[in-house]
């Protein structure tokens, strides 16, 4: 037995049960080394499927016995009888005590009634007494048995007659092998991720411990590779003896070994159920987690015959559905026949189901007991805002939904090991459990998704201060903290020095100091912080400003920000502030360092359990494999909230995050969402569809709010909201001959190219070349120099033109449209003649080398000193999940530490100072701001201040250009402007909204230095999530692809608390590619996204159709045969 | 952000067309703007000299910030490719940088067959026989690609 000890188990582990920690380092150590097999697995099962299953096949014509000893196996378990029982399968009732009421530890108490030690087999108890005298000093009752298997073995080496007997005992030596394309690659191709590692598992004699045969895969299973991922992983053990044996063993014969497996403890309290992904033990990584939890299926699959479901209509049976739904058929009746009726429509798309989910979650109608309004809160609360405030209060305080043992069964189904031990298994990823599996407790939450404007974030001050932090806890934390807080690096630093002290008076303080040190821990982690907001960088002073206003000054009420390097770390500080509010960059930082350390400082916001969460603008985690998406999971707190007026943007898909971030049970696993809403819902058949979609409908009603500015109360019939009225006039602009000329000109040739591409069929290689194209129409609209703000890769485009403007002066006389072309190509003529030569003086082009486009906002990384786009490096550093990035082009080290901005170079190449003019809308736009900014001044109760929406920054810099010379022009200071775009860093960024929010009550020119009266935004930069309502006057210079991107600006003015009526100004030209956008828009009023959406080919037949009409081409009969043909 | 990131795919697509490689033909998956198929020819002075390689190249949606995949469609015996087709090249996983590119990618394969590494072996077999007898080596490569890569 000495000798089996060592022997069997892993070659790298020398006692298969090691502590927890340790047993994980190994197998870590082991995956890594697998991750080079397992990286070309997956690279070569893309599209490869059908080959590798082929091959597959092939290789097991090889091996003609495969199937017959399968055979042979089956009829072998009757006859072998008592050695595989079968565990109580399909007890699907709670018949003994509810998993709730039984204590958690009764499994693992040596006391264990429900052992039943004398029904099992004597070898088997005899292996049992040997493991467990081995792991556990006999004292527990671990080590269990799980069942045997019957496997083939093929001898590898011929023996001495009689060597190996029947029942003679075997050895199991597991190692990993080589995949080298020899083995069966494509048995597990459905589950790409999954490939791991391979396994041999080399059966010995027990004497000489000399391997005489190898297990064999079984039909169904890879055996070997199983047994040996969870022997590494020590999860389980593996005894074996021989039963159908012959007498002697020649090479290449095969004989039956049964295989008994015995589970460790850690099995079941790997992964355990209802403990967030993010709490797995220590040393697995979510795809060995995924792996180990893929054979823990496998297996118990193959032991019981009942692992998990793999047929989607028995599992989780229609019941939950049907259950679910009855929860909300009532109110959603309207909803559910108005599903069936877009799915019926031919026109259905997809897309649409997005609008259809949000309208059916305004149809709920709030029934929440009223709560008393706070009495610390300055503001008072519209009608909708306080059913908004009961309904979160009535969620915090009395969870609406409760998981029942109903609910646990749909997704666990509940066995018996065979000596009686009750598990727990799910019934989708497999997982099993010895703990009744908890459901979380229930969602204490939910996701509050008003329309932007209605005050989401009055409303979440609103719950913070009707259901503050239990008073309780705040002064025991008082009391007990002060000690510590009051000088904690006293502390620290006194045990960082207990080393170095080697007098019994520096002895006994270094215990002192470790003792409290202890105790420190203990506290941070029995108290319990305040309100934690996760919100964007932009509106981190939005949140600061809305706490000011709204909670009444002598409240006791501190607010920490956390963020940056004036950021507190110690846990028991930021305990003590009623409010932190952080980023969701800060959080993601914050998250990776708890990775590495377990020091509580680091761990900063990680180290304390919150009394409440809230994540504004929740959809930033809606891609639910990033950091920022995976880091709010590991926050601890009793109540979660999102606040989002987007929970779903383009598809069902982005709900997900959301409903693992609250952790609402069971759809918050994975496996589960994808089974029964992510796929259906691709899947295009109405029936499927309809199912998942009422479905969602029904998991989201008790958890989200949503109201639009069009909700209409209860009550009284009215609109929730009344906002004064927003006119929007579209203001056309005929542009001067001149203009006209080169714009024409422009255009025909960019059409003729276009024709070009089209006619060889060739749109899909130069879609790039065709957005630009049309960028360059769309510039020319709004002013000639903007086309020279093109990058310099871009040069060509100039040449047209200038080549253009010269043909179209030639031979005329000298009117004033010929002038105006003739300075226009002069000043071209000499800005590329510059670039020319700076380009050949330092023979670089500025691409950046992620996006190969050229640099836009360029940073700097700080030890190599190579540029890129700001976007594109901060997208490599956030993707890399180990920390360990690298400069992409000389592969130096670097962080989010290391970027630094440049300084910009200006973005004209013509002399603005000497070669400004301003184009036809510029002048139009000038003059209405005029006459907005001199009522403004006149009446600032009736009049408000004045928002310039543009997509380019170049424009803004032009307007910025032209209200200076007006100013200078009339001598007077009338424009005071100010500048919202991308580049402004957090600081200038509140600066200058601060600036425009404040209402200077002086009119009088002479007091007026630095009061603001005009902003000018970038739509990207001011579009979300502002205030702006300062402003009643809102000028957009140029129409967007998108619409819902140009009503967001708007809705940045019109929102709630403006108390003018709102004047809306789009600029447009007419007759010309920016009257053809507004038709795109009001066909389209959807998902034309950005140029090129993120959704890649869906839909290009539609997007070419409206290319044709962008270039005015005959979208009527061409768009059909020409779409096929793309 | 990956709009503007699905952006670049088109751009190299583009130049790719517009400038192609010598020895390298890449066309674009009619359907999936993402698969490629690739054809190499077998880099002169090596055995697979003469030779014409069909390869797929498949970019993953987070590329470039991960490396695309690739992998040989034509048969080759190669210290570095195994039996599916399958590249250890180092570029291709750990030491993929986001300013590589579909081009530098393809050209490092191509290099890869000048130069076989068999100390970083794919296809066991081969790399043995590449260290114990580079001669008899290269002629089994020099006739599977006469067999295969014609």
């Amino acid at each position: 037995m000495d000798r089996m000890q060592t022997q069997i188990g892993n070659r790298h582990a020398s006692t298969p049960f090691q502590s927890q920690v340790g047993a994980a380092s190994s197998a870590r150590k082991r995956y890594r080394g697998g991750e080079a097999q397992r990286r070309p697995n997956s690279q070569a099962s893309h599209e490869t499927g059908a080959k590798s299953r082929q091959q597959h096949a092939a290789e097991r014509a090889y091996s003609p016995s495969a199937t017959s000893w399968e055979a042979k196996t089956g009829r072998l378990s009757d006859g072998v009888g008592s050695s595989r029982r079968t565990p109580a399968v399909g007890r699907e009732v709670f018949d003994s005590p509810t998993p709730e009421s039984e204590p958690a530890s009764s499994c693992a108490s040596p006391q264990d009634p429900v052992e039943d030690m004398d029904s099992l087999e004597p070898w088997i108890q005899k292996q049992l007494v040997a493991l467990r005298a081995e792991h556990g000093g006999g004292t527990t009752r671990w080590p269990k048995y799980l069942g045997s298997i019957l496997v083939p073995v093929r001898a590898t080496a011929t023996l001495e007659p009689m060597a190996v007997t029947s029942g003679a005992e075997l050895v199991l030596k597991v190692s990993p092998i080589m995949s080298n394309g020899t083995g069966s690659l494509g048995r597990h191709n459905r589950n790409r991720q999954r490939q791991r590692l391979r396994f041999a598992v080399r059966v010995c004699t027990a004497e000489h411990g000399r391997e005489f045969g190898r297990l064999e895969p079984l039909e169904a299973l890879d055996l070997p590779t199983c047994l040996g991922a969870l022997q590494s992983a020590n999860l389980i053990i593996a005894r074996a003896r021989a039963v159908d044996c012959p007498l002697h063993i020649r090479f290449a014969c095969v004989f039956i070994a049964e295989v008994a497996i015995f589970a460790a403890k850690s099995m079941f309290s790997f992964a355990a159920p209802g403990e967030r992904s993010g709490r797995r033990p220590a040393g697995f990584d979510a795809d060995q987690e995924d792996a180990l939890t893929h054979w823990i299926a496998q297996l118990f699959h193959s032991l019981t015959g009942s692992g998990t479901d793999t047929n989607e209509t028995t599992a989780l049976s229609s019941d939950t559905i049907t259950h679910t739904k009855a929860r909300i058929e009532a109110p959603g009746e309207r909803g559910s026949a108005s599903v069936t009726k877009c799915l019926r429509t031919e026109a259905f798309r997809p897309e649409d189901a997005v609008q259809w989910i949000l309208a059916a979650a305004e149809n709920v109608h709030v029934d929440a007991p009223p709560v008393p309004v706070p009495p610390l809160l300055a503001s008072t609360l519209r009608p909708y805002q306080q059913s908004a405030l009961n309904w979160m209060v009535a969620r915090e305080r009395a969870p609406s939904h409760t998981p029942s043992s109903d609910d646990t069964q749909q997704t666990w189904r509940e066995q018996r090991l065979p000596d009686g031990t009750r598990y727990f298994q799910h019934r989708v990823s497999g997982r099993v459990s010895l703990q009744p599996p908890m459901t979380s407790p229930a969602v204490a939450g939910g996701i509050l998704a008003d329309e932007m404007g209605l005050g989401k974030t009055v409303e979440a001050i609103s719950l913070m201060l009707a259901n503050p932090r239990p008073p309780q806890e705040q002064t025991r934390l008082d009391r007990q903290a002060a000690l510590f807080t009051k000088h904690p690096e006293r502390v620290t630093t006194e045990s960082h020095r207990e080393n170095e002290s080697d007098t019994k008076a520096g002895g006994r303080r270094a215990a002192n100091a470790a003792a409290a040190a202890q105790t420190r821990r203990s506290l941070v982690d029995s108290c319990c912080g305040g309100t934690l907001i996760v919100c964007p960088m932009s509106i981190l002073s939005q949140w600061c400003a809305e706490l000011n206003t709204h909670v009444a000054d002598d409240a006791d009420f501190i607010v920490h920000i956390y963020y940056a390097n004036d950021r507190e770390t110690d846990p028991l500080v930021l305990a003590r502030f009623q409010v932190v509010i952080t980023t969701y960059g800060t959080l993601y930082s914050t998250w990776k360092s708890t990775q590495q350390t377990e020091s509580a400082e680091a761990r900063g916001l990680y180290a304390l359990r919150w009394h409440r969460l809230i994540l504004d603008e929740a959809h930033v985690i809606k891609n639910p494999s990033s950091g920022c998406s995976r880091a709010v999971l590991d926050l601890r707190s009793r109540y979660r909230w999102a606040l989002t007026g987007t929970p779903l943007q383009n598809n069902l898909e982005d709900i997900y995050p959301l409903l693992r971030f609250l952790a609402v049970e069971p759809w918050s696993d994975a496996s589960l969402w994808k089974r029964y809403i992510a796929r259906p819902f691709e899947s295009g058949q109405a029936a499927k569809m309809q199912a998942a979609l009422s479905l969602l409908s029904s998991i989201l009603q008790p958890l989200m709010l949503r109201r639009t500015k069009r909700t209409l109360d209860e009550h009284t019939g009215a609109p929730i909201l009344e906002l004064p009225a927003k006119q929007t006039e579209v203001v056309y602009v005929d542009l001067s001959a001149a203009e006209r000329q080169l714009y024409d000109a422009v255009y025909k040739a960019s059409r003729a190219r276009f024709s070009t591409f089209l006619a060889d069929n060739q749109i899909t290689f130069y879609l790039t070349t065709v957005f630009e194209m049309l960028m360059r129409i769309r510039q020319l609209c709004d002013h000639p120099l903007l086309i020279m703000s093109c990058p310099a890769r871009d040069l060509h485009i100039l040449q047209d033109v200038q080549k253009f403007m010269q043909r179209l002066t030639e031979g005329r006389g000298s009117d004033q449209a010929t002038t105006y072309l003739e300075t226009l190509a002069g000043q071209l003529q000499q800005s590329l003649h510059d670039e020319r030569s700076i380009e050949s003086s330092t023979n670089t082009k500025p691409l950046c080398p992620i996006c190969l486009e050229s640099i836009d906002d360029a940073v700097a990384l700080r030890n190599c000193a190579h540029v890129f786009c700001r976007d594109c490096i901060l997208t490599l550093l956030l993707s890399n999940r180990h920390g360990n990035a690298q400069c992409p082009v000389c592969r130096k080290g670097c962080s989010f530490a290391d970027v630094m901005s440049t300084p910009r170079r200006s973005r004209f190449r013509v002399d603005l100072e000497r070669g400004f003019f301003l184009s036809t809308k510029l002048a139009r736009l000038v003059n209405d701001l005029v006459e907005a900014v001199q009522a403004f001044e006149r009446d600032p109760v009736r009049h408000g201040k004045c928002v310039v929406f543009s997509q380019w920054t170049g424009m803004l810099d032009l307007i910025e250009r032209a209200l200076q010379a007006w100013n200078h022009e009339h001598a007077r200071t009338l424009f005071q402007v100010g500048r919202l775009d991308g580049t402004l860093s957090q600081s200038r960024r509140t600066a200058v909204l601060e600036a425009f929010a404040t209402m200077n009550p002086s009119t009088s020119a002479a007091t007026a230095t630095g009061r603001m009266n005009v902003l000018l935004a970038s739509l990207r930069a001011g579009g979300v999530g502002l205030n702006l309502t300062a402003a009643s006057s809102v000028f957009l210079v140029d129409p967007w692809w998108n619409p819902y991107v140009e009503e967001q600006a708007m809705d940045r003015v019109h929102r709630m608390g403006q108390t003018r009526t709102v004047q809306i100004r789009r600029y447009i030209v007419r007759d010309s590619v920016e009257e053809r956008m507004l038709l795109l828009q009001d066909k389209k009023r959807s998902m034309v996204e950005d140029a090129l959406g993120s959704s890649g080919t869906e839909n290009q037949s539609s997007r070419l159709a409206d290319l044709l009409l962008l270039f005015s081409l005959d979208a009527g009969g061409a768009t059909g045969s020409r779409s096929k043909r793309l | 952000m990956s709009g503007h990131l699905s952006k670049r795919i088109l751009k190299e697509t583009e130049r790719l067309a517009k400038d192609p490689v010598p020895g390298i033909s890449v066309t674009v998956h009619d359907e999936n703007a993402r698969y490629f198929n690739v054809i190499l020819a077998g880099p002169e002075g090596s055995p697979y000299e003469g030779g014409v390689f069909r390869l797929e190249l498949f970019l993953p949606a987070e590329y470039p910030m991960q490396a695309p995949r690739a992998r040989f469609l034509t048969k080759i015996y190669h210290p570095n490719i195994d039996r599916l087709g399958r590249v250890c090249l180092d570029i291709l996983k750990d030491r993929w940088s986001p300013a590589l590119q579909i081009r530098t990618v393809l050209l490092s394969i191509q290099a890869l067959m000048s130069e076989p590494n068999p100390e970083d072996a794919l296809n066991n077999e081969a790399a043995e026989l590449w260290k114990k007898d580079i001669a008899r080596a290269k002629e089994i490569a020099q006739q599977w690609t006469l067999e295969y890569a014609k």
